[in-house]
């Protein structure tokens, strides 16, 4: 099983520690968890992420704008949040939406999807380089 | 009305009582409309008011109207009984209690009422008003009418300027009393001489003498005409009665003026109703008739009085005969009240009670005649002068018409009646009437109560058939005597009298007749043929024929008048003197036209051969040749009587015939009259509702206009915008509100919708609004927020009429933002308190999982958990009190202390807001070392203790916590999970620092974070 680096974005400490150990007894690596858009930036510089769990309603601010900055950097995320998905943004909308709280399983397989998602858009990049 | 008062004089003195025809079911407005007219002060008139002067009182609906002693009188009719003669009752009350001083003004109305209470009031020396055309003249004019052709009218004039001749009359009363007062001989002799002065006027003119009239009655008629033509003396007034005819006529009227009443004369209708009436069916089976003629009807009260009495004698009978009662009068006006058969009360006065009762019903204030009576009577017009007469009459009363012919009039009236009468039948005259000088046709049955009866074979009634269906001219009421019939005779003495001698000794005998038979010359020696007859003298030539010549002379005559040539009938036998006969040649020969344009006829006698015996002449007979004359002679005769025969019943049966369609006719006509008097009746109510209802339309119409003003005002004072469509989408009306959505302005009502743009971005509107007229539901659309941010709710509701028809659609646009908005606002605070609880599960989840990771045993699990959850509801419950706004850190501190021993707590610090989130996190933070506390800490130990103490430096919260006299702690080899909450929450969460020091004597632990950020 591969070992992903992925990102937690979760303003409330104990939800953002319960994740992080949900992510961790899988087997994973955990980036931050960034309690703010900054915060999250701040965690990013210069790591490598496989992929990104963004709550959206932070302390005073939206991760709208860090998921577009991931989709630039072609990061997979889904969106972990107390929010129906009807009220996401147009723009999010093939995005996963988990609805807290959220059970280990649900966000293993997520994550994995994610993880999916990702290999096939680098084979696709990868592919688009190589026939350029 | 409105005329009448307006051209009515200020402070007139005079009181005005109103009396129209009401419908009893409409409650009349009259004396509101009226006050408009007059600054008087009007009244509905109510029972027991005085009538005061310069006030107007209206009689109300439903009532009857009389005045006593000044006082008005009211009684409540009911619906059945409504009175009729309403203007009668009144008037003649009013002519009773006021006398002189009683005016009656008659004004518009459709039937004859009035017309009697207008007779009474003159009768009793009133004044008399009617409205005539020119200017205002009456909308219904048939009620004046009738009073003027009745000619108890003083005056006929326009409505307004009745007023002034009102007030110049009652000026009058001042000058006349005066004159009325006989102080001393001086003014007494002088209205004696000028009595006489006017005696002898009224003499002149129409041939009757008033001076047996009643001197009291006779001053005050003429007062009164004094008073109308405002002479202020006698004198004034005889020089204006030599000078105007008129007046003397108006005046002659006025003397005659004569109320009739029922049984007037009562004596005299005893002596009827005794002597007469028994007689007049004596003889008569089932199948005869008696039949009666009143000439002169009038207004019929003598017609009906005959009536009862002869229903009152037909009760006693076993048999009854039929009754036919003629009543004529050339008076149309006249006959429509006759034909009404309703009467006031005071005419009623020579009615018994029993009779009341019997023969009346009573109407409140009149009293109709039953139909008993009633129907034995026919009412046509007719003239005794002109048309010719009835026949077989058994009674014929003619009261009170004489009077008013002339003597000559008279004279060719009375014969007419002698024709009408069956032989026997009785004529019944009024008082100071007589046959005059026909005697010879009538016998007196009582001189002093004027009853007469016909003789039979008269010779007058020979007369008639000369007379009947010649062009008679009509009588003139103070025509001249003809002067002499004077006929042209002789010129040139000596001619004259050369053929004097001839004619008288060689000449036959001979007369001239005129056209009615009367001899107008004699020539000398007609005695042998020519015989006075019984009786008083008359100069009929047939009368005084001997016998024998009287069918040939008058066969004779007939043939020349008709054929105007000569004419000759040969050996008539004439029964001469001692028995002897004569035979005689008649020749008639009419005289050539004279210059007076009468035709005359000449007759002479010529005798043949020498007189005979009779005994001769009847033996003379026998021989064969007689025999054959005989027999001649006696064919002759027999054609002569039966052409005189036939000419006989010709007449006659021309004269029943045409009164037998007389009869005809007038019963057909009857019938219809009493059919078109009952609609003309309620027609005539209508009109007078009719008045009143326009009156009170016009109040309605104000009240329309009224609500109307309210609903542009409800309108205007909406903000809601609404648009009235109807079917075609087009524009009936809107509110001001709506003219801002659509750019309406007020000439765009009849305009359609479409025609105009509007700000609303609403294509499906026409869509809609079809859906709406073809389902009849409304629909309810909201558009999207427009260009200024506020959000619209459109209705669109189907217009129904009372019928529940669909005739449009109302558009309502109504400013829904702040609905919107607050709409929005709900859902931002949904989602938000699902994204709330949400995130407290997820929390919850998390502390659980934490908590069973650091316990060992199911009991401490329970414990750690339950005592986490309590803080955290603890936190909430502070939050929510406070609304979710701020909250007060002592007051968190405090509660959360309270959870474990608030004895050993000290809370020291300035009062400080924290936010929720500040709050939730200090809330489990200060649990955290509570329960450490209380495990491991000064909590644990007998009289150990915690101190919290907080300050705030530049926006940093700093917070120490400090433990003492508590056992010694050392700093726990791995973090539990209790200090490593700690440290996220205020680290992690509040961005913040938490330091843990573990003093020998007590755990330290400080905390600060700042307190500007959102948290």
């Amino acid at each position: 099983m591969t070992q992903l680096r992925i990102l937690i974005v979760e303003d409330e400490w104990l939800i953002a520690e319960d994740h992080a150990a949900m992510l961790r007894a899988a087997g994973h690596l955990v980036v931050g968890p960034a309690a703010s858009v900054k915060a999250a930036i701040d965690c990013m510089e210069g790591e490598e992420l496989d992929a990104a769990l963004l709550d959206v309603q932070l302390s005073g601010e939206v991760s709208y704008g860090l998921a577009d900055t991931l989709r630039e950097k072609v990061v997979p995320f889904a969106f972990v949040t107390g929010y129906s998905p009807s009220e996401m943004p147009a723009r999010f909308a093939g995005v996963q939406v988990l609805q807290k709280p959220v059970v280990p399983a649900v966000l293993i397989a997520a994550i994995m999807t994610l993880f999916d998602q990702q290999s096939a858009g680098k084979e696709e990049a990868g592919q688009m380089d190589g026939n350029s | 009305m409105e005329s009448f008062f307006r051209g009515l004089p200020e402070a007139s003195g005079m009181a005005f009582i109103i009396i129209t025809h009401l419908s009893p079911e409409r409650e009349s407005l009259l004396h509101e409309v009226l006050r408009r007219y007059t600054s008087m002060p009007v009244a509905v008139a109510k029972d027991g008011a005085g009538a005061e002067p310069d006030h107007v009182y209206v009689m109300p609906q439903n009532a009857v109207l009389s005045i006593k002693d000044g006082t008005l009188k009211l009684q409540q009719t009911n619906l059945r009984n409504r009175e009729r003669k309403p203007i009668d009752v009144f008037f003649s009350a009013l002519a009773e209690d006021q006398g002189e001083y009683a005016v009656g003004i008659i004004l518009s109305g459709g039937d004859g009422d009035g017309t009697l209470g207008a007779k009474m009031i003159k009768e009793h020396g009133g004044f008399v008003l009617a409205q005539a055309g020119d200017g205002s003249g009456p909308r219904n004019p048939d009620m004046p009418q009738s009073a003027i052709v009745s000619g108890v009218v003083d005056i006929a004039l326009p409505a307004e300027e009745m007023g002034e001749k009102l007030v110049e009359f009652a000026r009058g009363f001042g000058v006349l009393d005066l004159l009325s007062e006989g102080n001393g001989k001086g003014p007494a002799e002088d209205t004696d001489r000028a009595r006489e002065e006017i005696y002898g006027i009224l003499r002149d003119r129409s041939g009757h003498d008033f001076s047996g009239y009643k001197t009291k009655t006779f001053i005050r008629r003429v007062k009164r005409r004094m008073q109308i033509n405002q002479m202020k003396s006698m004198n004034g007034y005889i020089d204006l009665l030599r000078k105007d005819p008129r007046e003397v006529t108006s005046l002659f009227r006025d003397l005659l003026i004569n109320v009739t009443n029922f049984f007037r004369d009562a004596e005299a209708f005893e002596l009827l109703e005794q002597k007469v009436i028994p007689n007049l069916f004596e003889g008569k089976t089932a199948s005869d008739t008696v039949r009666v003629w009143v000439p002169g009807c009038a207004t019929g009260e003598e017609v009906y009085s005959l009536g009862i009495l002869l229903r009152e004698h037909m009760d006693k009978l076993s048999t009854v005969p039929k009754i036919q009662l003629f009543a004529t009068d050339i008076d149309e006006p006249a006959l429509t009240v006759a034909r009404a058969a309703r009467y006031p009360a005071n005419l009623l006065e020579g009615v018994s009670e029993q009779r009341r009762e019997r023969f009346f019903v009573n109407e409140g204030g009149s009293f109709a005649l039953t139909s008993e009576v009633r129907e034995l009577c026919i009412f046509s017009p007719h003239s005794v002068i002109k048309d010719p007469p009835f026949s077989r009459m058994d009674l014929v009363s003619c009261r009170n018409l004489l009077i008013y012919f002339g003597p000559d009039v008279q004279n060719r009236v009375l014969p007419i009646f002698h024709y009408a009468l069956k032989p026997g039948g009785y004529l019944f005259l009024g008082t100071s009437e007589s046959v005059g000088q026909h005697s010879d046709l009538f016998s007196t049955v009582d001189k002093k109560q004027r009853i007469f009866r016909a003789r039979k074979d008269v010779a007058p009634k020979s007369r008639l058939p000369l007379l009947v269906g010649e062009n008679v001219k009509g009588a003139h009421l103070f025509s001249d005597g003809r002067t002499g019939k004077g006929s042209e005779i002789g010129n040139g003495a000596f001619r004259q009298s050369v053929e004097a001698q001839v004619l008288d000794r060689y000449a036959p005998p001979h007369v001239v007749v005129n056209a009615e038979g009367d001899v107008v010359y004699y020539s000398a020696r007609t005695g042998k043929y020519l015989e006075a007859a019984q009786g008083i003298p008359s100069r009929q030539l047939l009368s005084m024929a001997r016998r024998g010549l009287r069918l040939d002379l008058r066969a004779a005559l007939r043939e020349a008048a008709a054929g105007r040539q000569i004419v000759m009938r040969e050996h008539i036998a004439m029964d001469g003197e001692d028995e002897r006969v004569q035979l005689v040649n008649i020749i008639v020969e009419p005289l050539s036209e004279q210059s007076s344009g009468e035709t005359f006829y000449l007759v002479l006698f010529q005798p043949v051969g020498p007189s005979r015996d009779k005994a001769e002449a009847q033996h003379a007979s026998q021989s064969p040749d007689e025999i054959a004359h005989i027999e001649r002679d006696l064919r002759d005769t027999r054609e002569r009587l039966q052409s005189t025969i036939e000419e006989y019943e010709t007449a006659l049966e021309e004269v029943k015939s045409s009164n037998e369609e007389l009869v005809s006719v007038n019963e057909e006509a009857q019938s219809t009259n009493e059919e078109l008097e009952a609609s003309k009746e309620e027609m005539q109510s209508l009109n007078e509702e009719l008045n009143t209802i326009n009156a009170e339309l016009t109040n309605k119409i104000e009240e329309l206009d009224r609500a109307n003003s309210d609903l542009r005002n409800l309108f205007e004072s909406t903000e809601i915008a609404t648009v009235f469509l109807d079917r075609d989408l087009v524009i009936r009306t809107f509110t001001p509100a709506a003219s801002a959505y659509f750019n309406l302005r007020a000439s765009d009502v009849g305009r359609p919708l479409t025609d105009l743009s509007s700000q609303l971005d609403y294509p499906e509107m026409h869509n809609q609004i079809r859906r709406v007229f073809q389902t009849g539901e409304p629909i309810v659309h909201h558009l999207a927020r427009d260009t200024q941010g506020r959000f619209h709710m459109v209705r669109l509701v189907p217009y129904r009429d009372k019928g529940g028809r669909i005739h449009g659609v109302v558009v309502t646009l109504v400013d829904v933002t702040t609905l919107a908005e607050a709409e929005e606002h709900q859902k931002v605070l949904i989602s938000e308190l699902n994204h709330r609880v949400k995130n407290m599960l997820a929390v919850i989840t998390s502390i659980t999982n934490r908590t069973v990771e650091s316990s060992t045993t199911k009991e401490d699990f329970a414990t750690a958990l339950l005592g986490r959850l309590n803080a955290m509801a603890r936190a909430y419950g502070v939050l929510s009190r406070e609304n979710w706004t701020e909250v007060s850190l002592g007051e968190l501190l405090a509660q959360e202390a309270a959870a474990f021993d608030p004895e050993r707590f000290s809370l020291h610090g300035p009062a400080l807001k924290l936010r929720p989130q500040q709050a939730l996190s200090i809330g489990m933070v200060m649990h955290e070392l509570a329960t450490n506390a209380a495990k491991y800490g000064a909590l644990n130990k007998e009289g150990g203790g915690v101190e919290v103490e907080w300050s705030v430096h530049e926006q940093t919260l700093q917070l120490i916590w400090r433990e003492i006299g508590g056992p010694p702690v050392t700093e726990p080899k791995h973090g539990g999970f209790g200090l490593s909450l700690v440290r996220g929450e205020i680290g992690y969460r509040l961005r913040g620092t938490a330091e843990t020091i573990f003093h020998p004597q007590g755990l330290e632990v400080r905390i600060s974070f700042p307190l500007d950020k959102k948290a």
